[in-house]
């Protein structure tokens, strides 16, 4: 057992954890990482890589993904390794008059605010996609969504964050957080020592919340399982993003119109093509708790969504599948605060399905929260008081 | 002629006495057994590369031969890519060695 010591502590290697180690390095702290596992072991390999607008309200929600869209276009700059970066923009498509009418209303509210929303008609969809299913209705685009390689983006900001003087270390847990007698943070108790610190950062995504508990602190984060199915190479289908519109009626106060079992396993449409010449299929949305083992009727399920909008996919071999768990909020918002009850505690976890997406703008804010700088975007929706009283409930 | 690589009599398996059919590969008219894993018919026949990687257009062949390394792809006319050593061979079969891809993400297109 060795004892050291850092300015910042940050708990988890995951994508989240990576981005606030890279932007606090890059201020000039001393940071290390502790990670149970390998870096990129948790929900951060195990999800798409898609870094949306397209189905964000319009505001503080919007806002932040496209500050984050814009910080991630310039860490292709910044960091030392290539991530499969792309901005090729994504579409939603339609598969009824009702949902094009929602999709127009979608559009013209994104447009007020002067975000790079279309729609796009029948015709249009048949010229780009010559795979999909002949009656979709169309959809619409945004111009300026982009993808990355989640597990390369998070290992490229690890090994920048570690030239620039972090230090990582997986298989390693931590097992305690020591106060002071005034309560502040002191150090981390870890399975290979202390490390004493005045600021650690709960980065432990659907593990967050024993973190938290370790000081005493309730937060509402679930895990939220979805699969995802892996395609063999193939000819291409399709360069970019392909959601269904259906999954956003519930924001028009409309039921969407799918079977039961769809609607059970909160089944969607994602397409994803990668730089591999395939695909993944996406996803479904489920509680069940920490259980990872895949359930082949959720993976039936998401076929046949998917086989619905590309009938051409019947012909086309799916290589394996795998989940993760989603760390899910009440409000779908992240938690991306300090906790002034423990001075020196910070929280930037919860991130649900936007993690990838929102893990530049969070590591961004979270070093500039630490270092008492002034932040890019204003953190006060994300605090974690918001769920003071409703904490634990669905 | 090619020595037989087929075995006729197996001392616990008997006599091998399925129905000769044909098929193609590649445009190649060949015969092979009813109901043999495609893969077996191939190789039966002397031929053992089934596929070129999509990317780096490299041979590849029968690997694992139960079905989870999915290295033996092989087009099926009418039914899109299919694992050979899976795939029961019928009459008049038409078969094609899967092939190299351009690759339309990183704009690779040299074959
Ligand atoms: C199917 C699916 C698809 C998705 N698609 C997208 C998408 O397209 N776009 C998008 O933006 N987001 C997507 N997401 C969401 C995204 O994957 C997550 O929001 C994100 O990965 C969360 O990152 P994280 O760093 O918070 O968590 P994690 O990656 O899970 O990292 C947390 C880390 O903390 C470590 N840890 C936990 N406890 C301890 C401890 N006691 N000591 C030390 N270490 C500990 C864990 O080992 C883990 O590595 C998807 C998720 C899923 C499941």
């Amino acid at each position: 057992m060795t004892t050291e010591s850092a300015d910042v502590v940050i708990i988890g290697g995951g994508i989240i954890g990576m981005a606030t180690a890279y932007y606090l390095a890059k201020l000039g702290s001393d940071v290390v990482v502790v990670e149970k596992g390998e870096i990129a072991g948790g929900t951060s390999s195990k999800c798409d890589g898609n870094i949306l607008a397209i189905d964000k309200e319009p505001g503080f929600d919007s806002q932040m993904s496209l500050e984050s869209q814009k910080l991630v276009s310039q860490l292709v700059m910044e960091l030392d390794e290539e991530f499969e970066y792309r901005a090729p923009g994504s579409i939603l498509v339609c598969e009824s008059d009702e949902e094009m009418e929602a999709a127009e209303m979608w559009v013209n509210r994104q447009k007020e605010v002067g975000l790079p929303f279309r729609m796009l008609d029948r015709g249009e969809i048949r010229s780009e996609w010559k795979y999909m299913a002949d009656d979709i209705h169309g959809g619409l685009e945004c111009a300026t969504d982009s993808t990355v390689n989640p597990v390369l983006l998070t290992y490229s900001m690890a090994v920048t964050a570690e030239r620039l003087g972090a230090r990582l270390k997986t298989h390693t847990w931590v097992t305690g957080i020591r106060l002071d007698p005034s309560g502040a943070v002191e150090g981390v108790e870890t399975s290979s020592g202390l490390i004493r610190t005045k600021h650690v950062v709960n980065a432990a995504g659907v593990w967050s919340k024993p973190i938290a508990q370790m000081v005493g602190i309730e937060i509402p984060v679930e895990p939220r399982k979805g699969h995802i199915l892996v395609s063999s190479r193939t000819e291409s289908i399709g360069t970019r993003k392909v959601m269904e519109f259906s999954y956003l009626m519930s924001k028009f106060g409309k039921e969407r119109k799918v079977d039961q079992l769809t609607e059970q396993y909160g089944v969607a449409l994602v397409f994803e093509p990668t730089a591999s010449q395939n695909f993944l299929i996406g996803s479904s949305r489920e509680f069940v708790g920490f259980d990872m083992k895949i359930n082949v009727d959720v993976i039936r399920c998401i076929a046949r969504r998917a086989i619905r909008f590309f009938p051409v996919m019947k012909d086309i071999p799916v290589l394996r599948s795998y989940c993760g768990l989603r760390p899910w909020t009440p409000d779908h918002l992240p938690i991306v605060s300090r906790v002034e009850e423990v001075p020196g505690f910070y929280i930037a976890a919860g991130h649900e399905g936007d993690g990838i997406s929102l893990a530049a703008i969070t590591g961004k804010v979270m070093s500039e929260c630490i270092t008492g700088q002034e932040t890019t975007i204003s953190i006060e929706p994300l605090h974690y008081n918001r769920f003071k009283k409703e904490a634990g409930k669905r | 002629m090619r020595k037989s690589l087929r075995i006729n009599h197996h001392p616990l398996l008997g006599e091998m006495d399925k129905k000769v059919i044909s098929f193609t590969y590649n445009g190649e008219k060949l015969q092979g057994l009813e109901g043999e894993p495609i893969a077996v018919a191939l190789l039966a026949n002397h031929i053992r590369i089934l596929r070129r990687h999509e990317e780096s257009g490299s041979a590849r062949g029968l690997y694992c031969g139960i079905g989870h390394c999915m290295e033996c792809r092989v087009e099926l006319l009418g039914k899109g890519q299919v694992r050979a050593c899976l795939t029961p061979l019928k009459e008049g079969m038409e078969i094609r060695e899967g092939s190299r891809l351009p690759n339309a993400i990183t704009g690779r297109v040299d074959s």
